[in-house]
This record gives C-alpha cells, structure tokens and sequence, in this order.
C-alpha cells in the first residue's frame, strides 16, 4: 500500500505540466548629452507607433515580451521593427543618421547598413543578459545604448 | 511489485479512459432573450466578507404557514382552496468533511448551494464567508432548500434546520418548467406570502410593508446584462455561459448570459431579490484557492433588471479563465474534443491571485488547472492571455484524456509533442473567440497591431527557432496553416522553417494521429499515412526537420 502511495506520488510529479515561460524586457539607453528620437519608416512614410523619444541620461524601458519555455535567446518585437525599413536617429532635432533594415537603391548622408555592429534592426548589436532564471522562468534584458560617438558619427 | 504496478496503472488509467457518455448529463438552459431592459438598473456588486446580523423568524416554516393560512381564511376574502400548506421542502446544513464531499454537492444541478445561512440578515455584502466554527483549510457549511423527496447521500453529513411549505414552489400550484406569468394562483401565493412575513417581522419583504394588504407591484423575471472588459478589445463584452442566479429566501431562479451577456429567468417574483453571479457550470468551476468553494459575486438585492460589469480586480480574471473554459467545454472549437473528464468529474480551475514564475500549470492527475493572474512585478496578464493560457492547460488535459491508456501513456510522449500540441490549440482558439469577437485576422501570422498579444498568437508563432524553445514549438500550427515562414521578418527574427505542408486541421491530427504519436519520428510515420491531397511525404520530412 507504501508502494502505491509512492508510485503515485512519482506519477503526479510526472504528470503535473508547470509552463515554463520567458520574460525579455527591452531597453533603449541614452548615455550621450543629447535627445535622442527614433522615427521608423516604411516604404518611405513615418511609421509612428514605433516613434521613440529618449532624454539624455535616460534608460528607457521600451517594452516587455513573454513566451512559453525557456528560451535560450530573447525574444523581443520592438513596434519600430514592426515591418519598417529603416530608422532614422535623430540627435538635438538637428543630426541623424538612418539605420537601414532593407538597403534601399538611395542612401541618405549619414547611415548604418544592416550589418554595421550599430544597426538598430540587429538583435546582435545589443547588450543581452539574463537577469533572473529560476526553473520555470527566465528573465533577459535586452538594451541598445548610445554612446556620445553615435552623436558624432550623426553630426560629421 | 509488477501486480501492483499493472493495478496501478489499469486504476490511473481508468481516471482517463473516456467512458463516459458523449452528451452531457445536464444542457445549459437556453433562455428567451430578454425582453424590455428596465433602464438604469444597478450594476454594483459586491465581494469581499460577509458579515451577519441576527437570525430571523423564517416565515416559510410549515408552523408559520399553516397559521397564516388560517388567518387569511378566517378573514373571508382569502379563497384560495387550492392551496395545501404541507412539508413541501427542508432547509438543510450540509457538513462536507472534505472538497471531495464539497464537489460532490456542488455538482449536483438540482439544488444551489449558500455558503452561508439563508435566514439570517446581512450586515455587510459580500462574496465570502466562512464559518468561525470551521477551521480554516476546511469546506465551510453548506445551506440550501431541497425537495422533502431529496435523495440525501448517506457519507455526506446534513442537519434538517427547518421544515418548509414554499408555496412559490408548489407544483400544485407553479408550474416552473413554463413562463408561468398569468398563473391565476399568484395573488393567492403573494397574499400568503405577505402574511407569513408580516407574522414573522419580515416586514421589508412585504410588498407593501405600510399596509399588508394586497398592493400587488408587477412581477419580473430576473433579466439583466452581465458584461466584462477585455484588454485586447478595449470594450465591454457579454459575460457568456456563468450562472446568474436570483434569490429570494429559499426560491432561486438561474439564468445563462448569451454571448452578449443578456439572461432573462423564466421564474419571476414580485419583491426584491438577490442577484449573483456564478462561475460554475456542470462540467466544470472557477475557485479562488482550491480550498474553497466555486467563486462567485454578489449583486444587490432590487427588483427589475441587473446590470453590472465587471470592469478589473479579481473577477475580471476570473471571468476570462471561465471564458477560456467555456470555449472549450462548449462552444464551437472547429471539431475538437470535448475536454471532459470521465465519470461527470468537474474541472477545476484555480485562478491563482499571485505573482508567480508560471502562467499555468495543470496537475493532470487531478482535475485541478491553475491559472497565475500576475508575472514578475505584479503585472497583470491580459484578458485573451488568460484566456489562451486556460486554453493551453485544458489541451493538457484533452490529450491525456485522448490517450488510450490515459495518463499512463501521455507520460510517455515527448514533453516537445506534450507542449507542442496545447500550443497549437490554444493558437486556433483564441484566434476563434476573437475573431467571433470582432478581430477577424487575430493570431494569424500577420496579426501585429500597436498593443500586440502575446506569444503565440503575435504573428502566429512563425517567427518560433530552435533557440527560443525546443519543447514549445509551432509544429502543430504548422501543420494546419498556409504560411510558408521562412525568410519572413519578425521584428529581429527571421522564419527559419520552411513550411510547405498545409492542409491538416487540428481535429483531424487529434482525432487520427495524436493518440499514436509519442514523438517526432512515430508523429512522422502517422503524419504520412494519412496526408491530405497535395502533400507529400518529402515535404512532411523538411517540416519535422526543422524540429
């Protein structure tokens, strides 16, 4: 009777299904002395759901995103992404420079193609970490930080 | 030890075996639709404690009916020789000395249980309460009236508290199984009633309390809308499926919210009644904790028309896990299997009122589902993440169910398939109820708008790698869509499965494949022998790769 008391013991610790989940929160951090505005485009229109404006000093938090399972990457769908082909940063309302997720057959002055290391449009070029990880959750952060030569590549 | 074991595994697997029967033991009523809404009826409810006040003289003691009978009669202008005051019902206390016990009762649709005594006044409206002299972790006592014919179950224990003539439930006199709104007997009823309560100091309950005489105000059936708001839509929407439930004294009148949120009793009264809402239905209950009863609001006590909307808080979750629940159990999921457990054994979902690092989780060998209400910092899930998530958990449930050896098989599928395939489900129906609800493309791969769902319904899963997880995949999605991913731009992520299979419908998978697939490569064998028109095995070959 111990025995059966046991084996059902192990078989509803078998059977109990606890989802697993991800949790990825998305950060835009400005560490320049300067505003920062991100203004996504699509097919040459503003795409302003996906308009961001960061003061200087500030760590924005931009959005957070939950999945079923422990995912080994964040997972994160940021609305200046939502479809758009490029981003335009603009700097003090005066200098930008376009991030380009298509490249177009006309650039603009100042640009990041896809593969640049300061693409906006690349998962790659931010700063990933896992924040919390327990055995059913999983917390990333995910942050893209200005820096002060993002301003200058904007403004020479 | 191996006798043992092969008992065990026939007992666990009776627990999933599907002999029950196919239709249900009880049909949801299907009420009129509601006639002339009173205006500006009240739509506050109430939840927290219940508070008593002192017990009162019960008017519908046979005693106190018999005297007023014959106080009626001796008066001369009472002629109403059909009535009979007789035993007609018992108010009872149940003891349940366990949830087993509880459920038990609760179960049982031919009576309605109060968690607290029904001849005492209330102090302070609530949605709880709890005896002071059961411990706590223990069912409280439960009240009802029950026919005096009531089969008692021997193992639960009761107390007689009181026997009743309840002349609104005399069958000699209402005829409760038609709209009995000309019945010639009411006013001899009414008459009755208002000098029972008038001997026993009810006086509010009289429908003239100056003058307890004949003023006779109209009667109603309890009808109303009962709404609830939904964070994806932004709107109110009709809370379907609970049971609202109009009470005065022992004589309940139940009604169902159609889809838009309208019920109408086909009972009626003349005085006030009490109005609540409960989150029950006969295969399955929504509870706070699983100590505890099946959840449930309290409305006013009023004549005329209910109202109420349940905006945020508790309730608000606890409406969207029993949409979620509703769906499944009842209403149109595109072929699927009804989710019910063996032997009429309700469903219970917990809806969890914490933080917690799961959304879900489903115990299995119990049929208990709990649902977490918040995630990480106390922020709330959204209505149709409830709801998909208890979508999710009831699939756990539908697929052991499915298996032929129940939970002794379903242990042995791979938690990828496992979790795979409630993926897809809760995807289809969610994606059903909200495009029933106004969101024709929700869940679909290009269903992206500014205040986004979640996983899986944004872009429909397809933007799903390896690296994301290996166990909750977009295998079974797959199967059923038209969409080729691969190449496709999700925010940062690009499809990577190259999706050429289409044609499979969930119900068709569940029906003839899922119950003989343990894992990807028993899952392939059936995927092929039994394709639609048009796919091959090649292409079911590259799909299952990918995985």
């Amino acid at each position: 009777m111990k025995n059966i008391g046991f084996i059902l013991l192990v078989l509803s610790c078998i059977s109990c299904n606890k989802e697993k989940q991800t949790f990825s929160d998305l950060y835009i951090e400005n560490a320049t002395g300067h505003k920062i505005e991100l203004l996504p485009y699509k097919m040459s229109n503003v795409y302003l759901p996906g308009k961001i404006v960061v003061v200087s000093g500030e760590n924005k938090k931009i959005d957070s995103y939950f999945s079923r399972g422990i995912s080994n990457t964040p997972v994160v769908f940021p609305a200046y992404l939502d479809m758009t082909d490029s981003l335009r940063v603009i700097f003090d309302d005066v200098y930008s420079i376009t991030h380009y997720f298509v490249t177009p057959a006309a650039l603009a002055r100042k640009y990041y193609l896809k593969n640049s290391k300061r693409n906006l449009g690349s998962l790659a070029n931010y700063e990933q970490t896992i924040s919390a990880d327990s055995k059913h959750t999983r917390k990333w952060i995910v942050q893209y930080r200005f820096t002060e030569q993002d301003y200058l590549d904007a403004k020479n | 030890m191996r006798r043992i074991l092969v008992s065990l595994a026939v007992c666990c697997s009776l627990f999933f075996i599907s002999c029950r029967k196919e239709t249900f033991h009880e049909t949801i009523p299907s009420e009129p639709p509601v006639m002339g809404l009173e205006e500006g009826g009240e739509g506050e409810y109430h939840e927290g404690e219940i508070v008593l006040g002192e017990r009162l003289k019960n008017p519908y003691n046979v005693r106190n009916m018999k005297l007023a009978y014959s106080t009626l009669r001796k008066s001369g202008t009472y002629e109403c020789d059909q009535v009979e005051v007789r035993a007609t019902h018992y108010y009872v206390k149940f003891l349940p000395a366990s949830l087993d016990q509880y459920e038990v009762l609760d179960s049982d649709t031919t009576i309605h249980l109060s968690e607290y005594p029904l001849d005492y006044s209330i102090l302070q409206e609530g949605n709880n309460y709890h005896d002071p002299r059961v411990p706590d972790g223990e069912v409280t006592y439960q009240y009802t009236a029950v026919p005096v014919d009531y089969k008692f179950i021997d193992t639960i224990k009761y107390e007689i508290l009181d026997t009743l003539y309840i002349p609104e439930e005399d069958p000699k006199l209402v005829n409760k199984d038609e709209d009995d709104d000309d019945n010639p007997n009411w006013d001899c009823i009414d008459n009755l009633l208002d000098q029972a309560y008038y001997q026993t100091g009810n006086y509010d309950d009289m429908m003239d309390p100056s003058n307890h005489q004949k003023t006779a105000p109209a009667r109603y059936h309890p009808a109303g809308r009962i709404q609830i708001f939904d964070t994806r839509l932004g709107t109110n929407i009709g809370m379907e499926g609970v049971r609202v439930q109009a009470r005065r004294w022992f004589t309940i009148h139940n009604a169902r919210p159609d889809v838009n949120g309208f019920f109408r009793a086909r009972g009626t009264f003349r005085r006030p009644c009490n109005y609540s809402v409960w989150f029950a239905t006969p295969w399955f209950a929504v509870r706070k904790h699983l100590i505890n009863t099946t959840y449930w609001i309290n409305g006013p006590k009023k004549t005329g028309d209910w109202n109420p909307t349940v905006a945020d808080g508790y309730a608000r979750f606890a409406g969207h896990i029993f949409r979620g629940a509703f769906r499944y159990h009842y209403k149109d999921i595109a072929g699927l299997r009804r989710p019910y457990r063996p032997w009429y054994q309700r469903q219970l979902y917990i809806g969890v009122n914490k933080d917690k690092d799961w959304s879900g989780v489903n115990w299995q060998i119990l049929p208990v589902i709990r649902i977490a209400r918040y995630f990480g910092d106390n922020q709330e899930y959204g209505s149709d993440e409830i709801f998909s998530t208890t979508c999710h958990e009831t699939a756990h449930t539908s697929h052991a169910l499915l298996m032929n050896w129940g939970l002794v098989q379903y242990i042995q599928v791979t938690t990828q398939l496992q979790e795979s395939w409630p993926v897809a489900v809760e995807w289809l129906l969610t994606h059903m109820e909200y495009a029933d609800r106004g969101i024709a493309n929700y869940g679909e791969w290009n269903y992206n708008p500014p205040n986004p769902p979640q996983y899986p319904n944004r872009f429909a899963y397809q933007y799903w790698n390896q690296g994301i997880s290996g166990d909750y995949t977009s295998l079974f999605i797959n199967l059923e869509d038209n969409h080729n991913e691969l190449g496709q731009t999700y925010g940062f992520l690009t499809g990577s499965v190259d999706d050429e299979v289409t044609g499979y419908t969930l119900s068709f998978i569940e029906s003839n494949i899922l119950k003989h697939s343990y894992g990807l490569s028993s899952l392939g064998n059936e995927l092929k022998a039994n394709k639609p028109a048009g796919v091959t095995d090649a292409q079911i070959d590259q799909l299952l790769s990918f995985y």
